[in-house]
């Protein structure tokens, strides 16, 4: 985790001006430990191989839809 | 502390109905009795947020007049009830558990749901407290203090839906209104030893519910037995031009059916990351619950740990997004847990998001091949029992986990492709804490989902 947490800290000061948060500095580990957990979350899906009709199907979400 | 069991000397929502209904009681009788148990309790429970007392009695007196006059009553005629204080209620303000939205002016009117329960005959008595913005599963919230669970107020009730569980488990109303994006009811009705129905995305109205997540959202009951489940989801059945996404294919009452037995009802446990580190004792208390009704089957949900994966994201990301602007406008002002987290979520990229919801299609496709062979999967609800109040962490599969965002590992996955769900308790030996499963069924299947429910209720393995 602590690889994750190096590796979203420049997202977070890329994002953080557009964002317009006043981030507190006793905020920020917390906030860059979440971003990491989500990082780390997204490892786990993050190379599936979906086709190009996938983007339509996963836009418009209905439980039970035949697709 | 004494575990005590989730309040079985108190009638439920039909039997309170009944009563009103044959003239052993009325409703003016039921309100004050349950404004009493409030004044009484709620001091130690934390359940309540707001009472509204008068409301209620108005209420009860038009029920008693109808009565008298010799009008038939509606179904749930005189019966108390509370809700989530994320649900409008005309006249109060609707905190959504925070400390932000207690500057916005009073709600209008109620939400649908109240509506359609109070259209019913049910009687709302209050507000019950939550999880800030319902970001967590534990009940405890800095602003109102936490919701502590009836079965032993040393330990959480789960959450985010903390404060209706423990106005039902306590005793203090039949039956209360939760909402649940990843959890949120099936969590604190596996802690408080309770039953909770979350029914499939779209079936009932959010209108008037203060949001989360949009894509996940749903709204529903908590009850002390599967038929007041069932009694209240007929009341709240039905579309409504306020949800756009509340489009059901059907609305037939449900009440009626669920005690026709199980018949051919195709029945498995989920194995495999819904065993995986549970703790021994929960597995036992599913075994026991399996051998009991007969199942031998055992089906996988395949990839459920990148489904928990992708519904986390998602909920970081919408949730982050949604809260935006309160975020540059108060940040200071939010529970610095749920602020953390709801900034950090306003960061993720749209990648993230986007490829989240092209693998929820794909899992969901996958769980519906599932469902080609079984009507119904049980699962554990939470892999453990409720944690010790401001305990942060604990152990599953061998690693330290944060208690927050991780009580819901065995639920998230289910709501990521909105499928409908009854939270059973499982019978559990005295001084036991309570630990609840999930019946799980297809998309729009409430009705297997109850009834399975109601065979296991009525087997006297709940």
């Amino acid at each position: 985790m602590t690889k994750r947490v190096e590796a979203v800290a420049p997202l977070m000061a890329a994002l953080e001006p557009t964002l317009g948060i006043a981030i507190d500095e006793a905020w920020r580990p917390q906030i860059i430990a979440f971003l990491a957990m989500a990082a780390a979350n997204v490892d786990l899906y993050a190379d599936l191989p979906f086709d190009d009709a996938s983007d339509e199907q996963a836009a418009v979400f209905r439980p039970g839809d035949a697709q | 502390m004494t575990v005590q069991p989730p309040a079985p000397q108190q009638p439920s929502a039909r039997q309170i109905a009944a009563s009103i209904a044959y003239g052993q009681t009325t409703a003016s009788a039921e309100v004050e009795a349950a404004l009493s148990l409030i004044a009484v309790r709620n001091p130690e429970l934390g359940a309540f947020t707001d009472v509204v007392a008068m409301r209620a009695r108005a209420r009860a007196l038009a029920i008693d007049a109808a009565r008298t006059s010799g009008r038939r009553l509606p179904l749930l005629a005189g019966v108390p009830f509370a809700v989530k204080n994320l649900f409008d209620v005309a006249g109060i303000t609707t905190r959504a558990g925070s400390k932000i939205n207690r500057a916005n002016a009073p709600a209008s009117r109620d939400a649908t749901a109240i509506e359609r329960l109070e259209a019913a005959g049910a009687i709302l008595v209050g507000a019950c407290n939550m999880d800030e913005y319902a970001y967590g599963f534990t009940g405890e919230n800095a602003h109102d203090g936490p919701s502590r669970n009836p079965a032993d107020p040393t330990r959480m009730t789960g959450g985010s839906s903390g404060g209706p569980a423990a106005a039902v488990a306590g005793g203090l109303v039949p039956f209360a209104l939760g909402s649940d994006t990843n959890g949120s009811i099936r969590v604190p009705a596996s802690l408080c030893g309770i039953y909770g129905l979350k029914p499939t995305y779209g079936r009932l109205s959010r209108a008037g519910a203060f949001p989360f997540v949009a894509s996940l959202d749903t709204i529903g009951p908590l009850a002390r037995s599967v038929a007041d489940l069932a009694a209240v989801y007929d009341a709240l059945q039905g579309r409504d031009a306020r949800d756009p996404v509340c489009n059901p294919p059907d609305d037939a009452p449900l009440l009626p059916l669920i005690g026709e037995g199980i018949g051919d009802v195709r029945m498995a446990l989920a194995d495999d990351y819904f065993l995986k580190g549970a703790t021994a004792d929960a597995r036992s208390a599913l075994e026991s619950l399996a051998a009991g009704m007969g199942i031998n089957e055992r089906v996988t949900l395949p990839e459920a740990h990148r489904a928990r994966a992708a519904a986390f994201v998602m909920t970081a990301a919408e949730g982050g997004t949604l809260h935006l602007a309160r975020l540059k406008a108060a940040a200071h002002d939010f529970d610095p847990d749920t602020r953390d987290r709801l900034i950090a979520g306003a960061m993720i990229p749209a990648s993230w998001v986007i490829q989240a919801q092209r693998f929820r299609r794909w899992f969901h496709n996958e769980v519906m091949r599932v469902f080609e062979n079984v009507d119904v999967i049980l699962a554990l609800a939470t892999p453990i029992t409720a944690p010790k109040l401001g305990q942060k962490t604990f152990m599953f599969d061998g690693e330290e986990m944060p208690v927050r965002p991780h009580l819901g590992l065995y639920t998230q996955p289910i709501t990521f492709i909105g499928l409908p769900v009854v939270t059973v308790p499982l019978k559990r030996a005295s001084g036991e804490l309570p630990l609840g499963v999930q019946v799980i069924a297809a998309p729009w299947n409430e009705l297997a989902a109850l009834k399975v429910a109601h065979e296991i209720e009525q087997r006297g393995l709940a």
